[in-house]
């Protein structure tokens, strides 16, 4: 290569530094995973599925009402237009409150099987509610009832043809879930003729749902939900799994590990010996013990015992005692970082607010913490990731937060890789928010002629 | 300034001993009595127990052996030491300003925590000290943003907020600019015009003879000599005081 060369690829790769030397740093990340995270969920339906599983949405998700669809025959009828090649689909059921009348006098079945015991007669002309679903997959394609379990002016249930009422009035009440519908390869052609269930070979409902897995609808019950509600969202992102179980216990458990960390981190800069040594004790102990083996105490040994110790009135186990073991494990890491904090504050500080009259307790309140919170707010915010990471381990105790959902997707799909991913996509996606919002505090608190950086 | 020695004592110093470790023996044996509206000024090599010996009049040092009464208080025996305390205004060579809060806040905080003042009566208090020390514009600034000197009158400010009966400053001016040493003094004697009672140590010499009316001279934790400033410049009685001042007045 000759010289020119040399230098003018020199330069340019000294200007694709440059460049990336500007850039600050969080947006190289969200640059990379948006790119990745986009690929992915644009691209593939499994990361949709097994987001939404993992997250366990708070949101779009109010349960109306439970409904077997046990024996209800469905026919897939192929639009000519559309064939239904091998692949996967996006689905969900529309679920609608039905009043429809009677054409002609019918017998009422108690099983939606015109060979199955006569219940009684409907005359013409009454009109009866049922509810009435329909798979909406792609465009063109339904899958619907050709039976209805009806319930009568009179009170009475039962089975009827679908094709005996006239004059339906439709109001919609919700949808189901979404679910994946996976036509396996070499399956027979699909115009031909109608397709019944629910013995179908030709199609394959796959789905999170555990009262959905395996051929539908056998055994199924499909939940009806409502559309998005903002009392119910909030009211359920309290009891929802997933994200939102990570992130309660992360909240609680810091919170728990702040208060122990800073009695204990007190208590290490103490001269008092006797609450030296309890401080140093807890320090040293906890530090030494893997948070694992911490998290199951609390689940498996202290929970219990507490349950039994007292007639099961003080229940600790599932979330608590989660808390309670992320908390005390942390409080021992954090005491280490609010002792270095207080120490780092010249002792002048101590003196100077003494020699002003106030007491110890009072300088470290109004002058000591103050500035000690601005040296351990960074460590804090370490450490405060770490726990959000850590708080999977929790899922030994058998508590459904993001990691434990992704392992049961993956068992439920045998998907591995794309579970997996998703799992470490939230915790991604929620320390590097979380790490822009130390910096935000960090930058908020900092005090006027002291450097930021 | 004042009147010489009269009445009881404010601060009495009675056979002090201090030691840190094992090894240093800071005092020994220091015994000094100080009376209401008067200002010592205590000078001496460094290392002879000049800061230890203040230290130990608010108790920021425990004293080994002796007594210490300050107000007729005994200050190893107070059952409060914080309100003995809240009595004596300490000045320190780092200024030792709070830096996490501003000029006024400073200045109230120890009023609202301690003396338990309004927001009202602590601030005007405040603005008044302020204005005393010559710099009120600078109340909402941080320490940061202010020159050493203005740092040092901010913390003899903040000492005055709490009223004190007496004023101890720990070698005030000897982190400053030389540019800078003047303001502060010059706070210093306004306050020794007062009345104040004073203890102050610095080799200020200028502040000496416009000031003091007695000079103590400390070496190796003891106390060498108990003079006048005339006598002190004039005639100093011993040996190693007229070592000491030949090094330090060129």
């Amino acid at each position: 290569m000759s010289e020119p060369q040399i230098k003018s690829r020199k330069a340019a790769t000294e200007k694709v530094y440059t460049i990336l030397r500007e850039l600050p740093w969080w947006a190289v990340i969200i640059a990379i995973v948006g790119v990745v995270v986009a690929f992915s969920v644009l691209t593939d339906v499994r990361y949709q599925d097994a987001m939404y599983f993992v997250f366990d949405l708070p949101w779009d998700r109010q349960l109306l009402g439970e409904r077997p669809v046990q024996g209800d025959t469905w026919t897939y009828t192929p639009d000519p237009q559309v064939s239904l090649s091998p692949g996967l689909y996006r689905i969900y059921a529309e679920f609608n409150a039905a009043t429809g009348e009677v054409k002609d006098e019918t017998d009422l079945f108690s099983e939606p099987n015109a060979k199955s015991a006569v219940l009684g007669k409907v005359p013409a002309a009454e009109r009866v509610t049922y509810l009435k679903w329909h798979i909406i997959p792609k465009s063109g394609m339904t899958l619907q009832q050709t039976w209805v379990n009806v319930r009568a002016a009179d009170g009475r249930e039962g089975w009827l043809q679908d094709k005996s009422l006239a004059g339906q009035t439709l109001e919609k009440v919700g949808q189901s879930d979404f679910y994946l519908l996976e036509v396996a390869e070499g399956a027979k052609p699909v115009a031909a003729e109608p397709i019944t269930g629910p013995t179908t070979e030709m199609v394959r409902l796959e789905t999170t749902l555990p009262e959905l897995s395996g051929p539908v609808p056998a055994g199924a019950v499909v939940r009806i939900v409502n559309k998005y509600d903002l009392k119910q969202t909030l009211k359920r992102a309290w009891t929802s799994k997933g994200v939102m179980l990570t992130l309660r216990a992360t909240l609680m458990g810091f919170g728990l590990a702040l208060i122990l960390g800073l009695i204990a981190g007190l208590m290490l800069v103490s001269r008092n010996p006797i609450t030296l040594a309890i401080s140093k004790l807890y320090v040293e102990v906890v530090r030494g013990i893997p948070l694992l083996v911490i998290i199951l105490y609390a689940g498996f040994v202290v929970s219990p015992y507490l349950r039994e110790a007292t007639d099961g009135k003080l229940d600790l186990s599932g979330l608590p005692g989660a808390v309670i073991g992320l908390g005390f494990g942390y409080g021992a890491y954090l005491a280490e970082v609010f002792r270095g904090g207080i120490q780092s504050i010249h002792h002048g500080q101590m003196e100077a607010a003494r020699s002003l009259g106030m007491s110890y307790f009072q300088a470290m309140r109004h002058i000591i913490l103050p500035q000690a919170f601005r040296v351990v707010l960074p460590p804090l915010g370490n450490d405060f990731m770490a726990m959000l990471k850590d708080s999977s381990l929790i899922s030994v105790i058998a508590l459904p937060e993001i990691l434990q959902q992704g392992r049961l997707w993956v068992s439920r799909t045998f998907r591995a890789f794309e579970g997996y991913n998703t799992v470490a996509l939230f915790y991604l996606v929620m320390t590097l928010l979380l790490s822009l919002l130390v910096r935000y505090i960090e930058r908020k608190t900092s005090l006027p002629g002291h450097s930021e950086d | 300034m004042n009147a010489s020695a009269s009445g009881t004592p404010i601060i009495s110093l009675t056979d002090v001993h201090k030691h840190f470790g094992s090894t240093v023996h800071a005092l020994r044996g220091v015994s000094l009595d100080i009376y209401p509206r008067e200002v010592v000024v205590v000078i001496g090599p460094s290392g002879s127990g000049k800061s230890t010996m203040l230290r130990c009049i608010n108790h920021l040092e425990r004293v080994d052996h002796g007594t210490v009464v300050v107000n007729g208080i005994p200050v190893d025996k107070a059952k409060n030491i914080n309100r003995v305390r809240a009595e004596v205004g300490m000045v320190f060579q780092l200024f030792n300003l709070f830096p996490h809060l501003t000029v006024l806040d400073n200045l109230m905080m120890a009023q609202r925590v301690v003396r338990r003042r309004s927001a009202q009566e602590a601030e005007s208090v405040a603005m008044d000290l302020l204005r005393k020390v010559g710099i009120p514009e600078k109340v909402d600034a941080y320490p940061s943003q202010l020159s050493g000197g203005q740092q040092q009158r901010v913390a003899i400010a903040r000492a005055l907020a709490m009223q004190p009966k007496i004023m101890l400053f720990d070698e005030p001016t000897s982190a400053l600019d030389p540019e800078m040493i003047k303001e502060v003094l010059d706070v210093m004697l306004d306050l020794a015009k007062e009345g104040m009672t004073m203890v102050v140590v610095s080799h200020e010499m200028g502040f000496v003879r416009a000031a003091a009316d007695r000079v103590v001279f400390m070496d190796t934790g003891k106390i060498i000599e108990t003079t006048t400033p005339q006598e002190l410049f004039t005639a100093p009685k011993h040996e190693r005081t007229k070592r000491f001042l030949s090094q330090i007045l060129h």
